[in-house]
């Protein structure tokens, strides 16, 4: 009796545990009701990513207008400036890249096709394509401003050892 | 006559311990003007000593205190002018920079605490 319960804990702790291994992205719910509240949630995700992407948008503006006062003092006193000039430059191209994928992932997340105005999934496939392509936008946002953010910040130290 | 003798020498014996050790312990405070004083003056030299020399010893730190205070005071007073006179030229392009690195440092951990949502663009 004691050998055949513990194998059936064993088994039920087997079984809870690929349970947990597995996936639990909407594509892979067999229940629609269930892929749609997953598909709501990522909604709600990528809005909140949105408003955050927002705020770095706006920190990368002030890093912009402050990196030009600072070469401008710099200029006045006579120091040479080029190579944070073009660190500069580099991280504003960086920015903008990354603003047109803010406007996409914008676009697509105020569209929110395949939901309604509440959050709602309506449509499934569309709802998912939405999802995908909000995602894929706010993820290139992600990794664009970061690496921009990471070199400027690089050519900003060395500026400073090296002088 | 010999008894007599030896009791005598005895005696005479153990007064001249008796002596000695009077001399030794009890005897040194009330010899210590005297020349005999060489063991027992130091504990009384060292208990009657600062009490003479603890109103000059006390007299000298109030004046070395006092005079500690004053050159505290003064260069305090004498360096806070010259110093933001002497940092207002170069504190331009410096500031800028402050706050430039201020303000990557703050992207940095923002970007660094952004959601990445390599999950999400995964998704098929």
């Amino acid at each position: 009796m004691k050998r055949s319960l513990v194998r059936i804990l064993c088994v039920g702790l087997l079984i809870a545990l690929l349970a947990a291994m597995l996936p639990s992205s909407a594509v892979d719910a067999a229940n629609p009701s269930q892929t749609g509240v997953v598909l709501e949630n990522l909604l709600k995700r990528e809005q909140i990513v949105i408003n955050d992407q927002q705020v770095r948008l706006n920190l990368s503006s002030q890093v912009i207008s402050t990196a030009q006062t600072w070469i401008n003092d710099l200029n006045a006193e006579g120091k040479d400036t080029s190579s944070l000039q073009t660190a500069l430059a580099s991280f504003q191209n960086g920015v903008s890249q990354a603003q047109t994928s803010f406007n996409a992932a914008q676009s697509f997340l105020n569209s929110h096709t395949g939901f309604d105005g509440s959050g709602n999934a309506t449509n499934l496939t569309q709802a998912l394509k939405t999802i995908i392509d909000a995602g894929r936008a706010e993820r290139q946002f992600h990794l664009t401003i970061t690496q921009a953010t990471l070199d400027f910040r690089q050519a900003v130290q060395q500026y400073l050892l090296a002088y | 006559m010999i008894k007599s003798n030896r009791i005598f020498a005895m005696c005479l014996l153990m007064m001249i311990g008796i002596g000695m050790l009077a001399a030794c312990s009890g005897g040194g405070n009330r010899s210590a003007s005297n020349s005999r004083t060489v063991v027992p003056q130091s504990p009384p030299a060292a208990t009657q000593r600062p009490f003479p020399t603890a109103i000059p010893n006390t007299a000298t730190p109030t004046a070395t205190t006092a005079a500690a205070v004053a050159p505290i005071s003064e260069p305090a007073s004498t360096s806070t002018p010259p110093a933001p006179v002497a940092k207002a030229s170069p504190a331009k392009s410096s500031q800028s920079g402050a706050a430039l690195q201020q303000l990557l440092q703050q992207l940095n951990a923002a970007n660094s605490a952004g959601d990445s949502l390599s999950d999400v663009s995964q998704l098929k």
